[in-house]
């Protein structure tokens, strides 16, 4: 997630294991969630992601273990379905 | 007498303190930032008829399943409640209403407890009405708990509240609605009941956990396909154009700087005013004494006005700079800044080994070291939690500020630079920043050798603007003041009664001949306290202090602010006690003081600096070294913390005095 474009609808596709990642899903960021990258400061070092209704602030190098996908971008989680989640 | 326990539990940032608040009428501090409450307050409620709750605040959570130490105080209480299985506890659940979802998590987990739970749907004013009515509709049908709206911040829905925690907690047992057996606690196998402890994560049981939580998370959503709250009012708390300056990558830390600039404006220049106040009227009141009971009881009177008045007055000198430094913290963390300045420094603070959310400790420092670690809690990096505790007492507290405003006005005139800003303010602020950097150079060193454990990531959500409630402004501030009156005030006075009772007295004196005035006070020299302080002199003699000061450092060590009240007693106790004309402020008294040797000024400017930069990094705090030893379960650390920080008082204090004696 690192790299994805700011201000765009991002869609999770995995959470890579570990302790961040799992308080991420703790928080209800869960695969095929949407999401959006709202700011970026410190040069990029830190990112603001936008989840549901909340904002969280997380450091970008270890935002990596998130994994997105967004625009016509082909790729898919085989491991985890799409959950039917409420807009948000 | 039955006594039930309701534990006020919740996401963080969801509104629970202030809802404690609003139950307990006891103002506990609560901030628009997650994570200040890091340990549970407890606080009685009487309903009559002989029924008495304790209402316990605990800090926020997202699941059952603690990574932080303030997590860790939330989850034992709730499976400790479980499993005493008394009937007699009852989980007050606050969630955000218009961040349902979220909740819903720990909602499920503490369900499938079978713990009584009453649902409160807090800031309801971000969801329209007709929704809420649906919700709390949807509570009752689909997951099987009773909820209750509110908003907490304007006391809405709180009579609703203390009429519901009235009931039978029996009511509020989970309704069996809930279709197919739940999914297994997982994180209950981590859970030791006879100690009380979590024991540490294991990686097939973090798979499971997750696998747990995604599972929960598809069945809630399923659940939620009914509940009519998907239109919330609230707008995310990003972006937004008062971010586009506070959160700039330059601009952002220009006004960080500008209101911490406005901070010590405040709390020097426009505190001054009612300080004075403060000092006149105790001036005047000491005088009245003095003219009513000198005659009659001479000794008594030399105890009150020359031992007692100024301990007191030391004290009460100081309230109107702690109430101003209180209500910038509380503007600061309830209007949501404080998180936007983790969030900005984090990357900045993370080089030096710290952590984004090591601010809010960091600047709670320049009030007291005391709290603030504590607040270190939320740190989930070990480490970098380490490294905050450790520089934590370089940030310059309260007790500090009494000691610097004192000296300053030795070390530098009263003039204005450019007009506005007070020199002696500049100066402040400068011996703060001198703090910072300290803390910053000392993080940098510890970063090479503390030893990374456990958990290691930065994450915190930053809550939307808001308006800090206003009887938070006040209330928050007053009950700082009252308790440093009434905790440190104790001390001080019982120190100052203790030191004139060793400066009045001395080896060569009849105690009781002195009190009734039959016979005069020995000369300060000659007294206990001249006694020891030449003891001491010796080793502070490098750091042009004299007997005196060392007194007063030995007195200050079991709090800092003790030193004024220390100085005013010793000073007060010199010249001709029965003399109006020479008890003048304690200021004056100390600038007609000379070296015995060099006949200069005892308060010279090397003295005196040699004097700021002692206390600027002296650990002289017992309680500090108390909530160390707390927080990090060992000696070890607070042992560290005490050698180094005195080392660099003494070394960085004899360095200051020599410099200034070349110059």
């Amino acid at each position: 997630m690192d790299c994805a474009p700011a201000g765009k609808p991002l869609r999770v596709v995995r959470l890579i294991e570990g302790d961040l990642s799992l308080k991420l899903i703790e928080m209800g960021c869960l695969p095929g969630q949407w999401v959006e990258i709202v700011h970026r400061a410190s040069g990029g070092r830190a990112l603001a992601l936008r989840v549901a209704e909340y904002v969280l602030a997380l450091r970008a190098e270890e935002a990596k273990a998130v994994l997105v996908r967004w625009g016509e971008s082909p790729l898919v989680a085989k491991e985890f379905s799409t959950l039917p989640l409420p807009e948000g | 007498m039955k006594r039930s326990r309701i534990l006020v539990a919740g996401n963080p940032n969801s509104g629970k303190s202030t809802l404690f608040n609003a139950l307990s009428g006891l103002h506990q501090k609560t901030a628009n930032f997650p994570g200040v409450t890091v340990e549970s307050l407890q606080s009685a409620l009487d309903f009559g008829n002989g029924i008495v709750a304790d209402l316990v605040d605990l800090p926020g959570t997202y699941s059952l399943y603690p990574q932080s130490e303030d997590e860790k105080v939330a989850c034992r209480e709730i499976i400790q409640a479980s499993l005493d299985a008394q009937g007699d506890t009852l989980i007050l659940l606050v969630l955000d209403a218009s961040n349902l979802f979220r909740s819903m998590l720990l909602i499920s987990q503490i369900r499938d407890l079978n713990l009584p739970m009453l649902v409160v749907l807090n800031k309801a004013d971000r969801v329209n009405n007709p929704n809420l009515k649906g919700v709390i509709r949807w509570f009752s049908e689909t997951i099987g708990l009773i909820a209750v709206a509110a908003d907490a911040r304007k006391g809405r829905g709180v009579k609703e509240i203390q009429r519901a925690i009235r009931r039978p907690i029996a009511t509020y047992t989970p309704g069996n609605r809930n279709p197919g057996a739940p999914p297994a606690n997982q994180w209950m196998q981590l859970y030791n009941p006879p100690m009380g402890v979590f024991q540490p994560r294991q990686e097939e049981i973090h798979r499971v956990h997750s696998v747990e939580t995604v599972e929960r998370y598809s069945r809630i959503a399923a659940q939620l396909k009914s509940c009519p709250i998907h239109e919330t009012k609230a707008k995310p708390a990003l972006p937004n154009a008062i971010d586009k300056v506070l959160l700039h990558p330059f601009l952002g830390y220009g006004v960080f700087v500008a209101v911490m600039l406005l901070m010590f404006q405040a709390l020097f220049a426009w505190a001054s005013y009612p300080m004075d106040g403060i000092e006149s009227m105790m001036l005047w009141a000491a005088d009245f004494m003095q003219q009513i009971l000198q005659e009659h009881h001479p000794g008594w009177t030399r105890f009150l006005v020359r031992g007692l008045m100024p301990g007191i007055s030391g004290v009460l000198v100081f309230v109107p700079q702690i109430f101003i430094l209180f209500f910038f913290l509380v503007v600061l963390e309830e209007s949501g800044y404080m998180s936007r300045v983790s969030y900005l420094m984090d990357h900045g603070l993370r080089s030096l080994g710290l952590n984004g959310k090591s601010i809010v400790p960091m600047i709670g420092g320049f009030a007291c070291a005391v709290p603030s670690i504590t607040a270190t809690r939320n740190i989930i990096a070990w480490k970098e939690r380490i490294a905050t505790i450790m520089v934590l007492p370089l940030m310059s507290c309260s007790a500090r500020l009494p000691v610097y405003a004192l000296l300053i006005q030795f070390a530098v005139p009263n003039g204005y630079w450019l007009g506005i800003f007070s020199l002696q303010g500049l100066t402040m602020m400068g011996l703060y920043l001198l703090g910072v950097v300290t803390a910053i150079g000392s993080a940098l060193v510890m970063k090479r050798w503390i030893k990374p454990k456990g958990p290691s990531y930065f994450m915190l959500e930053i809550a939307p603007y808001q308006w800090p409630v206003s009887r938070n402004l006040w209330q928050i501030p007053v009950r700082y003041c009252v308790n440093f009156v009434q905790g440190a005030g104790k001390v001080i006075v019982l120190v100052s009664v203790l030191l004139w009772a060793l400066s009045s007295f001395g080896p060569a004196n009849d105690v009781m001949d002195t009190l009734r005035g039959k016979q005069d006070l020995p000369p300060l020299e000659q007294s206990y306290a001249g006694v020891l302080g030449k003891a001491l002199e010796p080793a502070v003699e490098p750091l042009g202090f004299d007997w005196k000061i060392g007194i007063a450092l030995v007195t200050s060590f079991a709090a800092r602010e003790v030193f004024v009240g220390t100085m005013a007693t010793i000073y007060g106790l010199e010249g001709d006690p029965d003399n109006p004309q020479t008890r003048k402020r304690l200021k004056d008294l100390m600038a007609s003081d000379y070296k015995s040797i060099t006949n200069q000024p005892m308060f010279d400017t090397a003295t005196v600096w040699s004097l700021l930069i002692f206390y600027a990094f002296a650990l002289q705090c017992m309680s500090t070294i108390a909530v160390t030893r707390t927080e990090t379960k060992s000696w070890k650390w607070p042992m560290i913390q005490l050698v180094y920080l005195t080392f660099l008082a003494y070394a960085g204090s004899f360095l200051v005095y020599n410099l200034c004696l070349l110059i």
